[in-house]
């Protein structure tokens, strides 16, 4: 359904800027979650309308792993409530980041409109919003001092790129799909492991001190 | 003729009645949620008639001002009920006094009027709450402004009536840009009526309050108007939003008994359903500071600059 | 049939080996290690000869590829890989006797040794493009607690701006890569085989736009992981706090299959976009990165570093002279991959065993090498002049062949820019290693004369040895590989 589709395509371009204004960490990963539930939603709707069933998989695998097993994973690695809520700072500053981040939604819906483009399942407005959300998730990660948000910004931009994938060719198959929650669930892995040890040798996750590397 | 002025005034009577039970059912709901079991969605009408039979007293430096404005701020509402689609497609009689533009103009003078009588009554909280509220206000201000712009855009007017047939028949309401309209509009319209996370609407805490202590110095039938226009506003907003960007269906195209029937059940279920919205938004959502609401409002403008972008870069 | 096990089992022995691994009693660690890597050495040289061959080898339907291009870069992975095994043997047996590490953390550092090479070869083996992506991504995921072995604070640092960048840059080649499927649709339809096979069949019929914009996001996204700047902030920290043999790999081996994924991609897109706009792009690049690892050359007190940034400036030199397009150019740049992956293996060996006898990896603090351990000065000095590209060793032939490709194709000022970048970066680069070894020779006899064992020499005197060989005489086998990488990469 259109409709359906639209909605939950704009609802994940607003979910994927919660994320790069949320104050908390757990505000952020709240975000991560609700923009993987709503992508794997998205891959429902569109199973519903053309009955591919690799689409139902990948769906249920999207919530089932990035809408509840990833969140609940990242949340127990910096559990303790003081970390959880504090506040977070930017590199930039707020009004900047905000800014920043509409200036590049901007330029991924120009530059998608600039892309030659067949529609297949989903309409191309959505291919703009796929790539705004890839540059806000990558944005996240370069602006935000925090290593749990880096990390959380580049599991949306992940998710950007699966929703770019879904517009461009539903039908690409089990393998780049299967291929990014490999990669995101070994990746959580391997950064919540990192994250674990920064909270051990630096007694914080703010990046900014990690900088004695120089030159 | 007549039947259009006797459909005018059952709208506008439709808004008066029912927006208490609005209030009401919103209160019941959050009691609910939060494990209580609440006031009776019917107690707004109890608190009105209540505070009708009071007595009225005023501060010894009230001007006229402070007389005059409870009656402003409970028609502004109603005039604005006048020029929005509360209950036919069509337009009624007085529908074309002012355009979108115009009607937020309208609604405005009843909070201006509200401003100024609480910085009248020279209590510190009553002007604590005036510069706060117009804080909210005038950077909520882009964001409608731009709203009516995009609605303008895709429906090619600014009165709510013509926009709201264009986009219930033509495939502009399947959109992304409309989905984004649709959403900074209600984050707006939480501004603008009080709600979490900008304001808490049953606070007792006045300096933290941002609607509620303009209303302090009054009593009697002067804060009955003055609270009964204030769920006005929430309710017409809501309107707004409901019947010209979400779901405008319902809505009566005769002048007939039964249509508007249809459409003020149409109504009341739509209103549930967006009070069950309101409720679960208030109830997950904390106040943010005060500090943080210039970048929620910023946040609706990004949103609503964007939804222009993308329907601009659709043609 | 028999190429179809072979290319399965040259990436099944590194898995199995990390399997094995995870259970294997802590004595056995470094024996089990050197078995299964020298088994699957054995498998990549064969696989190579039998390209030679055939010309390419096509299995699984077309999910593993195998051709003269992804040889080249599994020869040098093989290679590198092997001998960073036996190194790794001495380096921890070392490191477990001067307790800085303790024996069980020799299982972490193998499973992960072997994850990485059962990654870097899965690139080169690589048909699908989807699978190559996620070979490549793996490599990043495999390496870095690598790069976090000692646990302190820098080398932390360095682990996370590595994942993090690198993952960034994977994002983008992947949308890259589902622009590039886009690209194709037109030709081949809504659903068709995302390998290499098909793709070069069609490659003159894709989206023109789609496909230089896939190739651009490609060159971004793979070329961080390359180490082409400005996207390679990470490179200098990562090679050198890693432990010395996974420097060796990530410089050596690492770097060049995310440069085998940009020139897969450069020769799908070359047809349709044109190749001029996209080799202008590798050389913008290319240079950027060698005016920048020069100019960070010159100041540096830390010789890893030091060899990091040279790393940088040669990833650039490969990037132009693929940009450059002639076949002198090609077959230099090819050259210089295995060149300068047989040259930076062998100076992390040989800065490695510095750092087991000194303790410290800034230039002034070490003195006297010489007297110290002259193998290991030798190998110092000698690789120092190899990688600063002196003749007649074989980086300065691949060096001579790209510039004389700059030439040949009527690009005087660029192949002089290349030279004269090359000749500044000479200096910085031999200078410090040359004060490490001979300064001081007389009083340098306060730290003992005592080399470290057999074992760490022996991997790095056999890299000087090939590379002075192919210096001089580029044996036969390897010249024919390269020739076909290059008709590859030209057609």
């Amino acid at each position: 359904m259109a409709l359906a589709e639209a909605v939950l395509a704009t609802l994940i371009l607003i979910a994927t800027f919660g994320l790069l204004i949320a104050r908390q960490v757990r505000g952020a990963i709240n975000c991560y979650a609700a923009q993987s539930i709503l992508l794997g939603g998205l891959a429902i709707a569109m199973f519903a309308g053309s009955r591919l069933p690799h689409l139902l998989a990948l769906g249920l695998l999207t919530i089932g792993i990035k809408g509840i097993a990833i969140p609940a994973v990242v949340r127990f690695q910096v559990r303790g409530s003081t970390y959880q809520r504090r506040e977070i700072a930017y590199y930039v500053g707020f009004p900047t980041a905000l800014l920043l981040g509409a200036g590049l939604s901007l330029v991924g819906l120009v530059a998608a409109s600039r892309l030659p483009f067949h529609p297949y399942l989903l309409s191309e407005p959505v291919l703009g919003l796929a790539i705004a959300v890839i540059l806000l998730g990558l944005f996240t990660t370069m602006a935000r001092r925090d290593a749990v948000l880096q990390l959380a910004g580049l599991l949306a931009a992940e998710n950007g790129v699966l929703l770019v994938g879904l517009v461009v060719s539903p039908e690409l198959g089990l393998l780049i799909e299967f291929a990014l929650v490999l990669d995101v669930v070994i990746g959580v892995a391997v950064m919540g492991f990192l994250i674990a040890r920064m909270h051990e040798t630096v007694a914080s996750t703010d990046t900014s001190e990690l900088t004695r590397l120089r030159g | 003729m007549l039947a259009a002025a006797i459909g005018q005034c059952v709208a506008v009577a439709t808004v008066l009645l029912l927006a208490p039970l609005l209030k009401g059912i919103i209160d019941n709901l959050k009691a609910k949620v939060q494990s209580r079991r609440g006031p009776s969605p019917l107690q707004p009408y109890f608190d009105l008639r209540k505070l009708f039979r009071k007595e009225r007293s005023a501060s010894g430096d009230a001007s006229w001002v402070f007389r005059i404005a409870p009656y402003v701020a409970f028609a502004a509402p109603i005039a604005f009920a006048m020029l929005i689609p509360v209950l036919t497609a069509a337009p009624l009689s007085w529908a074309f006094m002012a355009d979108m533009v115009g009607s937020g103009f309208v609604i405005g003078i009843g909070g201006y009027f509200t401003n100024l009588a609480a910085m009248d009554s020279a209590s510190p909280y009553g002007g604590l709450g005036a510069s706060r509220s117009r804080l909210v206000s005038s950077l909520a201000e882009p964001t409608l402004i731009l709203i009516f712009f995009a609605i303008g855009f895709i429906s090619g007017g600014t009165v709510p009536f013509v926009a709201n047939n264009i986009l219930y028949t033509t495939s502009a309401l399947i959109s992304p840009s409309h989905a984004l309209i649709a959403v900074a509009f209600f984050m707006v319209v939480l501004a603008e009526a009080g709600r979490l996370p900008i304001d808490n609407p049953t606070t007792s805490q006045e300096l933290s309050m941002i609607e509620g202590s303009r209303l302090f110095e009054y009593s009697g039938p002067d804060q009955a108007l003055m609270e009964w226009g204030g769920w006005m506003k929430l309710f017409v907003l809501l309107i707004v939003w409901l019947n010209v960007l979400i779901a405008p269906d319902g809505l009566a195209t005769q002048l007939t008994v039964s249509a508007f029937a249809i459409a003020i059940a149409s109504l009341a279920v739509k209103m549930l359903c967006a009070a069950l919205l309101i409720v679960g938004v208030e109830s997950a959502l904390a106040k943010i500071r005060i500090l943080r609401v210039p970048e929620y409002l910023g946040g609706t403008f990004v949103l609503s600059f964007l939804a222009v972008v993308l329907y601009s870069l659709g043609r | 049939m028999t190429d179809t096990i072979l290319l399965v089992a040259v990436v099944a022995f590194p898995l199995l080996a990390a399997i094995v691994s995870l259970v294997c009693p802590d004595r056995y660690q470094i024996a089990l290690a050197l078995v299964f890597q020298v088994v699957t050495f054995g498998l990549a040289v064969t696989l190579i000869a039998r390209v030679l061959q055939v010309g390419h080898i096509d299995a699984l339907a077309h999910w593993l590829y195998l051709d003269s291009l992804s040889s080249v870069v599994m020869l040098v992975v093989a290679i590198v890989s092997v001998l960073a095994t036996v190194y790794s043997a001495g380096y921890l047996r070392h490191e477990l006797l001067e307790r800085v590490i303790k024996a069980d953390e020799l299982r972490k550092y193998f499973v992960l040794f072997h994850l990485f090479v059962f990654a870097m070869l899965l690139v080169t083996i690589s048909g699908n493009l989807g699978l190559l992506w996620t070979a490549i991504s793996a490599t990043t995921l495999a390496s870095a607690p690598l790069v976090d072995f000692y646990g302190s604070h820098e080398p932390l640092e360095a682990a996370w701006k590595y994942i993090v960048l690198t993952v960034a840059g994977s994002l983008l080649a992947l949308l890259g890569l589902l622009l590039l499927y886009q690209s194709g649709v037109g030709p081949l339809g809504n659903s068709y085989d995302f390998s290499i096979p098909v793709l070069a069949g069609a490659a003159s019929h894709l989206s023109p736009t789609l496909a230089a914009t896939a190739f651009l996001l490609v060159l971004v996204g793979f070329g961080t992981k390359a180490g082409l700047a400005p996207m390679h902030t990470w490179l200098p920290d990562a090679h050198s706090q890693a432990p010395s043999p996974i420097c060796a790999m990530l410089s050596g081996a690492e770097l060049n299959c995310a440069m085998l994924g940009i020139f897969r991609v450069y020769t799908l897109t070359a047809p349709a976009a044109g190749a001029a706009t996209l080799r202008t792009g590798l050389l913008v690049f290319g240079l950027v990165s060698m005016i920048v690892a020069v100019v960070f050359l010159i100041s540096q007190r830390n010789f890893k570093r030091l060899l990091a940034y040279s790393s940088v400036e040669q990833m650039g030199l490969i990037s132009v002279g693929v940009g450059l397009g002639t076949p002198l150019a090609l077959i230099g740049a090819l050259l210089l991959m295995v060149t300068h992956g047989f040259t930076k293996c062998l100076m992390f060996f040989a800065t490695g065993n510095l750092l087991l006898r000194f303790r410290t990896t800034t230039i002034p603090e070490i003195q006297g090498v010489v007297r110290a351990m002259p193998w290991t000065a030798l190998l110092l000095v000698g690789g120092a002049l190899a990688i600063a590209g002196a003749p007649p060793f074989g980086v300065f032939i691949s060096e001579f062949s790209i510039i004389s490709g700059a030439f040949a194709g009527h690009l005087w000022v660029l192949g002089a820019v290349i030279a004269a970048l090359l000749l500044l970066g000479f200096i910085p680069l031999v200078a410090p290693f040359h004060r490490m070894t001979f300064s001081n020779a007389e009083t340098g006899g306060e730290v003992a004369q005592a080399e470290l064992s057999a074992v760490t020499l022996l991997p790095a005197l056999a890299l000087l040895g090939a590379v002075l060989v192919i210096g001089v005489w580029i044996p036969g086998p390897l010249d024919q590989l390269l020739h076909h990488a290059a008709a590859v990469l030209t057609r």
